[in-house]
């Protein structure tokens, strides 16, 4: 395993408070038949990948430590690495596997912030499919 | 005679009112509740004594029904502790009509008292009839008793519900079992009770005569034993007869009341089918909708999990693409280990084989010792696997990414049928709901639609239908019986008289024979009269009707009345009966039919009855109810219609186009017009406003 499956992946505390408690199901918020997210994994697999595409990556400041590795699925684990790599422009990145989990909490946090910018500007809705959606169709030409 | 004037104080709705009233047509127009049907009770109070009540359906004597005779309003109102509740009703005679009279009133009053603050009315009336004499002018008063019987003079009471007509009971008027209105007006019209004295008394005659005929002593003893035996056995077939009758007389009248309920629930069905059409159309409609919107909503969240899994990769082929680069580059420097199994190599030293290249390696050779580096790098084969499965995921997923495009047009494809069908089911319901609205028989409404049950409906109908088929199957087997019985009595009667003739009775025989033609004399002249009246019915109806339906849109037909099965048709040019009417002559017919009687009642009666009528045309609107209205005009000696009025009071451009108020206005023969409605200043304390639009004088 590259990144230990019980290893925890960093993410900005502002936006587990702001963007993940709204768009994930959780004890006090919402439920889970309301979301599009069903775990805080998707939802930073999506930010990851959203970051990877515009290419931004954005320090975090503040950690909060909520979600482990092992959650994710084996093959978004891949997909992303894959990504990291690609990035990267060689694999010597997995063979330091805190750096290749920085890479993909940094890329998730630039994601959050484009995710943020786009329910506060264009308002789309992250809740539904169609808001999903529409934000997906706009990827392909 | 016509009805010059009806005057009301306190009674029901009104405080106080005049209608004024001449020969020829008279219309009274006002909305529901406004007070036209308790006009129409003032008539009838006056004269009968009865009052309506709508709730119950059922005509009320005074005294069953004397609270509700005041007028609430002037009960409120009034200072002191009486109020007298009065309708008066003033006639003028016609100067050809076959009595004595110039004039007559009406008069009917009640007293309301205030005991201990509270109001508390008499059960009981005064009545007064004054008469004015035609030659001498003499002035004189009955009351009570003698008045009542003065009005049954001139209003026969059998023919009450004929000139004082109630749309509303226009079926009730036309049924003609043995006991109906119509019966009853025949009665009264023919004066059957004369012939019905006649035929009793000649029958009783003949009976008499004939037991003096057949009782009379034989001489021989055994012809005398004979004689008894049967008369006993006539007079037990009789009292069987007797019984078998009876039974098939209740029979006849539970059919009766079972067919009038079977005719009344085929209405209902046959008025509801389209509507539970339209309704089954909804509801699968609404259905279809349900059923499409959880598909919809099934759809997208089944594909959420894929939307998570694949779909968010959009847009990223490049980076995977870059990635699958990045791993040839450094497969081809040698820098990414081999994907070979520590197996593999331990077999390549065992055989000092290079399997990759196929050269040899004994041991020691470089070649040995380049595949023994292998060994070393062995601990690396979960880095290897970690690699594998990278590349394998990159090289999976990239045929994703580069389907989505085609994968979210199917998506949207799904979508849009599904979302088609929705919009589909939705104009159904959009169109049907139109439809339900243009067939939503009259009087019927949305909520009252959501209470109708029509599986009990029919199921009612199902079940009458079988009751009657079980009430004609009795009928069948009484009347069977009695054909037997019929059939005893006829021989047994056969052999008496056989044997009475031999018997020495001359003049019981000579005193029978006279008494038996007076009997059937007697029956003929009934028979003849009441068919001679059912025929001058008949015509005169069918006159009127003919008249009425001139120029009628629906083939009209010719009236029959079948007084004998009981029933009033119309048949076409092939004397086929009309299984169909439209609405407008259906109306036409009706009051074709009430036209016919009444004008054969004032033949009969030497005077001219007026005709006033409540909601006679009620089935019918607009230019329909206008056109009905103005045949009538020229049936009556004279009318006073009281219709429902269709126009809001407050839109003046609807009553300015109001077909009847065009017809009141420009029509000759209308000689008064009124308008009564509700003052709304108080609706617990309602009370009738009149307002005159049209006064000949």
């Amino acid at each position: 395993m590259i990144i230990k499956p019980s290893a925890f992946i960093e993410i900005d505390s502002y936006q587990y408070k702001n963007t993940y408690l709204k768009l994930c199901p959780s004890k006090k918020g919402k439920k889970q038949e309301d979301v599009i997210f069903k775990t805080m994994g998707d939802l930073f697999v999506y930010s990851c990948v959203l970051g990877f595409l515009i290419d931004k990556t954005i320090e975090i400041d503040k950690t909060e430590s909520v979600i482990r590795w092992q959650v994710i699925t084996p093959e978004s684990q891949a997909r992303l690495i894959a990504l990291a790599v690609s990035k990267k422009g060689n694999i010597d990145c997995l063979k330091e596997p805190d750096k290749l989990k920085l890479e993909l909490e940094i890329r998730s946090n630039g994601g959050m912030h484009i995710i943020n910018d786009k329910i506060v500007n264009e308002d789309i809705d992250y809740n539904s499919f169609e808001g999903l959606m529409a934000e997906l169709l706009s990827r392909i030409k | 005679m016509i009805i010059k004037h009806i005057e009301i104080e306190n009674f029901r709705c009104y405080e106080k009112q005049e209608f004024h009233f001449s020969k020829g047509a008279n219309i009274i127009l006002g909305q529901n509740n406004s007070g036209k049907s308790k006009l129409f009770d003032a008539f009838h109070w006056v004269l009968f004594n009865e009052i309506y009540s709508t709730e119950k359906r059922k005509w009320f004597a005074t005294k069953d029904i004397f609270e509700e005779i005041p007028c609430k309003r002037s009960l409120k109102k009034i200072k002191g502790s009486n109020l007298k509740t009065r309708v008066l009703l003033k006639i003028d005679m016609d100067n050809d009509s076959g009595n004595n009279y110039q004039k007559l009133e009406f008069e009917r009053s009640l007293i309301s008292k205030k005991v201990d603050n509270k109001w508390e009315t008499s059960r009981s009336f005064a009545l007064r009839v004054s008469t004015i004499d035609k030659d001498t002018s003499d002035f004189k008063d009955l009351y009570d008793k003698e008045a009542q019987g003065k009005i049954s003079e001139f209003f026969p009471e059998k023919l009450k519900h004929y000139f004082f007509f109630q749309g509303e009971g226009i079926n009730k008027l036309m049924s003609m079992h043995s006991r109906s209105d119509f019966a009853k007006a025949l009665e009264s019209l023919s004066k059957v009770e004369i012939f019905k004295k006649m035929q009793i008394s000649s029958k009783k005659v003949k009976v008499g005569y004939h037991d003096d005929y057949v009782s009379k002593q034989s001489h021989d003893k055994e012809t005398q034993k004979k004689k008894e035996d049967l008369s006993s056995d006539i007079a037990g077939y009789d009292e069987d007869i007797e019984k078998v009758k009876s039974n098939l007389k209740n029979e006849q009248n539970e059919l009766v009341i079972v067919s009038k309920l079977k005719e009344e629930l085929e209405d209902r069905v046959l008025k509801y089918n389209d509507v539970r059409d339209v309704l089954v159309e909804q509801k699968e409609a609404q259905i279809q909708i349900k059923r499409k919107n959880e598909e919809l909503e099934d759809y997208k969240a089944n594909n959420v999990e894929t939307l998570i899994n694949d779909w968010i990769y959009a847009g990223t082929q490049d980076l995977f693409d870059s990635f699958i680069n990045i791993y040839t580059e450094e497969k081809e420097k040698g820098r990414y280990p081999e994907p070979v199994t520590q197996e593999y190599i331990n077999e390549m030293l065992t055989g000092e084989l290079c399997l990759i290249c196929n050269r040899e390696a004994p041991k020691k050779s470089d070649a040995y010792n380049h595949i023994r580096s292998h060994i070393e790098r062995a601990s690396k084969m979960e880095e290897l696997t970690d690699y594998i499965s990278l590349v394998n995921e990159a090289s999976h997923t990239l045929p994703i990414i580069n389907s989505l495009k085609d994968a979210f047009k199917n998506y949207y494809e799904n979508i849009e049928e599904i979302e088609n069908d929705i919009q589909t089911a939705r104009n159904i319901l959009a169109s049907s709901h139109e439809r339900l609205l243009s067939i939503l028989p009259k009087g019927v409404d949305k909520d009252h639609l959501k209470s109708l049950n029509f599986d009990q409906m029919m199921s009612d109908l199902v079940n009458t239908q079988k009751e009657e088929s079980a009430v004609k199957i009795k009928i069948g087997r009484f009347e069977g019986n009695l054909e037997r019985l019929e059939d005893l009595v006829k021989k047994a009667e056969i052999e008496l008289e056989e044997i009475s003739q031999s018997t020495e009775n001359e003049i019981e025989t000579a005193r029978y024979n006279i008494a038996t033609a007076v009997a059937e004399h007697c029956e003929d002249l009934y028979t003849q009269f009441n068919n001679q009246l059912l025929e001058s019915i008949e015509s005169t109806t069918n006159a009127y009707f003919q008249d009425m339906t001139k120029g009628a849109s629906a083939r009209p037909g010719t009236v029959k009345i079948d007084y004998l099965n009981q029933q009033i048709f119309t048949v076409g040019e092939d004397g086929e009966k009309m299984l169909s009417m439209n609405e407008g002559n259906v109306v036409s017919m009706q009051i074709a039919f009430i036209a016919g009687i009444l004008s054969v009642s004032n033949d009969y009666w030497n005077d001219n009855f007026p005709f006033i009528a409540d909601a006679p045309t009620s089935k019918l609107g607009g230019d329909n109810k206008a056109t009905a209205v103005n045949t009538m005009l020229d049936i009556f000696n004279q009318s006073i219609i009281i219709l429902k009025d269709d126009v809001p009071r407050t839109d003046d451009e609807a009553l300015r186009i109001d077909p009847i108020r065009q017809l009141i206005r420009d029509n000759n023969k209308i000689k008064y017009g009124y308008e009564v409605y509700i003052d709304k200043d108080d609706v617990t304390l309602q009370h009738t406003q009149v307002k005159t639009l049209k006064d000949n004088l």
